[in-house]
């Protein structure tokens, strides 16, 4: 006879020994909980770099520079750029939506007092705005006036950093700059400072820019582009588009985050199959009894293997549950971590999104499903008279 | 037949469970282990700086490279013995993704200030000869095969070739690190030949240094001669920072942020699992027992026998599994610490992990007990022989 026990006997078994399955699953909640905790970490800075980045600006870099703060460009250099280069678009004034950018991260102090993390000031021109566009807005106060000793915040330095509220005063180097405004931005930028290129670049003393950016005209073809830079006589460059240099940003962290990730769930995992096992094998233990009547009652060993199985998975989808209902509340929550590529602290968001949520959920049946592999198996290769005299 | 011997056959009663238990707590404390070691060794570098050495850096920015004229300046305030150069160098190896660290430096002056640096007098002297010349540490040579003699090309990021071409520096010598603060995955080599190629033109980048570490004279402490330095350039051109050298590596541990607390909350949540799966066990096993329980109570055994009874036998799961679990993470040490390379050069797991480790077990161990044991103890006799079937 091939019968498949009915769906309602693993489910009632499960409630009957519910205790044990609590704790199984909640090995595997923790296990999966720590697994989403990790991704939701570095999933919320890969998304949140990645959206940073827009795809009709594009970054020119010194060759071989891994990043901006790596990069020097002198200012006759800028002024090619800005005034010869066909690809860049221009504004309905007919001037050029390039600037030539200074790039700094500060040793400042936290609010809280407690260490000291590196902050990024960026020297910007006017342009510069115009380039960003909506992805910039002010929330509070007014931009800085170009020419003056006067710089304006991203939201989550203003709290986070010392000095750097509307109306502190903020010592550049030697130079005082007065905080006159706080801006948003939708990506990276909110986690750094602004101000006028000719003053913070006199007040650090680096007469050098270290990147120009700019708005590239519609159709430009990036590839080309970048091919043709790289080696240009007069204007040798790392061409990426903004986004592209955003990611470029993240991998270290981002590998850190995932090895980690990995490693982790794989250990804890191990340590969840183990709890789930012991759950399973009680289980098998104590029904043997019914197993017995279950077989002489004509129910075959897949039967039994396919019943047992179900319910190690339903150990596994509660676990998952549990664990998503664990890290849900982590989601928007705001966090300031380095980002290894740069050493610069980057406040984001953790993201638990749908696609890591049923992650968490798929890993955790699976971990009951292996779990339940082994006292399936020897429940399903039980005699019936055995079972029975035995239970 | 005394009370832990019936422990331990009831422990191995159930042999296939008990052994899934101690497979749990071995990998729980393992991981603990693990996890608490990357904050501990990114602290040992902190608790074993020397005392008599201080750090000159930008107050300004930690990129941000310091005018190479200070050296004098510096070396002619009072308390200072000796002065070298530092400069980030930040090259690649092969591609962008081969990183370590590598620094320009006064190779003279280091060794005499780094005792703890060990290279074989012959590597010294060669390496102070050859103007190309650098020194890797034996992580470094383990990692890459390289070899004294051997040649390698870096490419600059900060520094790079005006020709297009890699710098090329010659293995003199292998040095090995006599103490945490000091790490084996570093390369070594002449500042002068780096700014010599800066001044000809031959690479771009900002001429410079970025730190100058000072050995202070006889007498003289970190405090005074740091402020006198700072003093000195507080009107700029660049301001400085002078610190200790063990706030100088603090500083770069606080740099990681809230890492080390999201790995605390880590280790704390794989604590909570284990803790889960002993009390599961206990729970199954006590579930089991509730007649032979019954019985040792009929037979006048006290309310603290089947007590006893169950934190021994959790405690002692724990333990064993735990045990296995420091071992493994004794064992993996070496892999580990060629794994984490540049990131925590010398990851250690320390005595007072190994110490909290088994604490935790206890506590896991009793706390997992517990509860069947609380049961246990309300049983009654005559009703748990019935029930226990």
């Amino acid at each position: 006879m091939r019968r498949l026990i009915p769906w309602s006997y693993p489910m009632r078994s499960l409630f009957r020994r519910w205790q044990a399955a609590l704790f199984s699953a909640l090995g595997i909640a923790m296990t999966v909980a720590v697994l989403c905790g990790v991704f939701a970490l570095r999933d919320g800075f890969a998304v949140f770099m990645a959206e940073t980045g827009s795809d009709d600006v594009v970054v020119y870099l010194r060759p071989g520079a891994t990043s901006e703060g790596e990069s020097g460009i002198t200012l006759r250099k800028v002024q090619r750029y800005v005034n010869t280069r066909p690809e860049i678009a221009k504004d309905e004034n007919g001037a050029p939506l390039a600037a030539g950018e200074s790039y700094l991260a500060l040793f400042l102090d936290k609010a809280d007092g407690v260490g000291r993390v590196n902050v990024p000031i960026r020297g910007v021109e006017d342009a510069s705005f115009a380039i960003h566009g909506k992805d910039f807005w002010m929330v509070d106060g007014r931009r800085f006036t170009p020419g003056a000793n006067e710089i304006i915040v991203g939201q989550p330095i203003s709290t986070r950093i010392k000095n750097c509220k509307k109306g502190d005063t903020l010592i550049v180097n030697t130079t005082p700059f007065e905080v006159v405004g706080v801006f948003e931005h939708t990506g990276a930028y909110r986690s750094e400072i602004w101000g006028d290129v000719e003053r913070i670049a006199g007040a650090l003393e680096r007469p050098v820019r270290q990147r120009v950016v700019a708005r590239m005209k519609p159709g430009t073809d990036v590839e080309q582009l970048r091919e043709d830079l790289k080696t240009d006589k007069e204007l040798p460059s790392k061409v990426q588009t903004e986004r592209e240099y955003f990611l470029s940003q993240t991998n270290v962290l981002g590998g850190v985050l995932t090895v980690l990730g990995v490693l982790l769930t794989s250990i804890l995992g191990i340590a969840a199959v183990l709890g789930a096992t012991n759950t399973m094998l009680a289980a098998v233990g104590a029904r043997m009894h019914e197993i017995g009547i279950l077989r002489s009652v004509g129910y075959g060993g897949p039967a039994i293997l396919i019943a047992f199985l179900v319910e190690a998975v339903l150990v596994g989808l509660v676990g998952g549950i549990l664990g998503a209902l664990i890290v849900l509340p982590l989601d928007g929550l705001e966090t300031g971590t380095m980002n290894w590529n740069t050493f610069t602290e980057t406040t984001f968001a953790f993201r638990v999104d749908p696609p890591l949520l049923g992650v968490a959920v798929g890993v955790a049946v699976l971990l009951g499903l292996v779990g339940g592999i082994l006292p399936a198996w020897r429940a399903s290769r039980m005699k019936p008279v055995d079972a029975i005299r035995r239970g | 037949m005394s009370l832990s011997l019936l422990a331990r056959r009831q422990a191995g009663g159930h042999p296939m469970r008990t052994l899934l238990t101690v497979g749990a707590a071995t990998v729980a404390i393992f991981l603990f282990c693990f996890l608490r070691s990357i904050v501990t060794s990114l602290d040992a570098a902190v608790e074993a700086s020397a005392s008599n050495r201080i750090i000159t850096g930008s107050a300004v920015s930690l990129f941000q490279s310091l005018p190479s004229a200070y050296m004098g300046q510096i070396e002619a305030i009072e308390g200072v013995e000796s002065v070298s150069r530092f400069t980030w160098f930040g090259g690649r190896y092969q591609s962008e993704e081969n990183f370590f660290a590598q620094f320009g430096c006064d190779p003279e002056t280091l060794m005499q200030q780094y005792p703890e640096l060990l290279l074989p007098d012959a590597q010294k002297r060669a390496w102070v000869r050859d103007r190309r010349g650098a020194i890797i540490g034996q992580g470094l040579a383990d990692q890459y095969g390289w070899k004294i003699g051997d040649t390698i090309p870096l490419i600059g990021t900060i520094y790079p070739r005006v020709d297009g071409s890699d710098w090329e520096f010659t293995v003199c010598g292998i040095y090995r690190s006599a103490k945490p603060n000091l790490d084996e995955v570093t390369m070594y080599f002449h500042w002068e030949y780096m700014d010599r190629v800066l001044e000809e033109g031959g690479s771009y980048g900002p001429r410079g240094t970025s730190v100058f570490v000072v050995k202070l004279a006889d007498g003289f402490t970190g405090e005074e001669v740091s402020t006198a330095i700072d003093a000195y350039y507080s009107g700029g051109p660049q301001r400085t920072r002078t610190q200790t050298e063990a706030a100088f590596q603090a500083g770069f541990v606080s740099m990681l942020g809230n890492l080390p607390t999201f790995l605390g909350m880590l280790g704390t949540a794989v604590l909570i699992a284990i803790l889960f799966g002993v009390v599961n066990t206990m729970t199954i096993a006590a579930r089991e027992r509730v007649r032979s329980m019954g019985i040792l109570k009929s037979l006048g055994f006290p309310n603290r026998i089947p007590v006893r009874l169950y934190l021994m036998e959790s405690t002692g799961i724990v333990l064993l599994g735990g045990g296995l679990g420091m071992l493994l993470a004794n064992l993996t040490q070496d892999p580990l610490r060629a794994a984490f390379g540049t990131y925590i050069p010398v990851y250690h797991v320390t005595q007072d992990t190994y110490v909290m480790a088994a604490l935790i077990c206890i506590a896991i161990g009793f706390a997992a007990g517990a509860w069947p044991a609380w049961r246990a103890s309300r049983l009654r006799a005559a009703e748990s022989i019935r029930r226990g079937v």
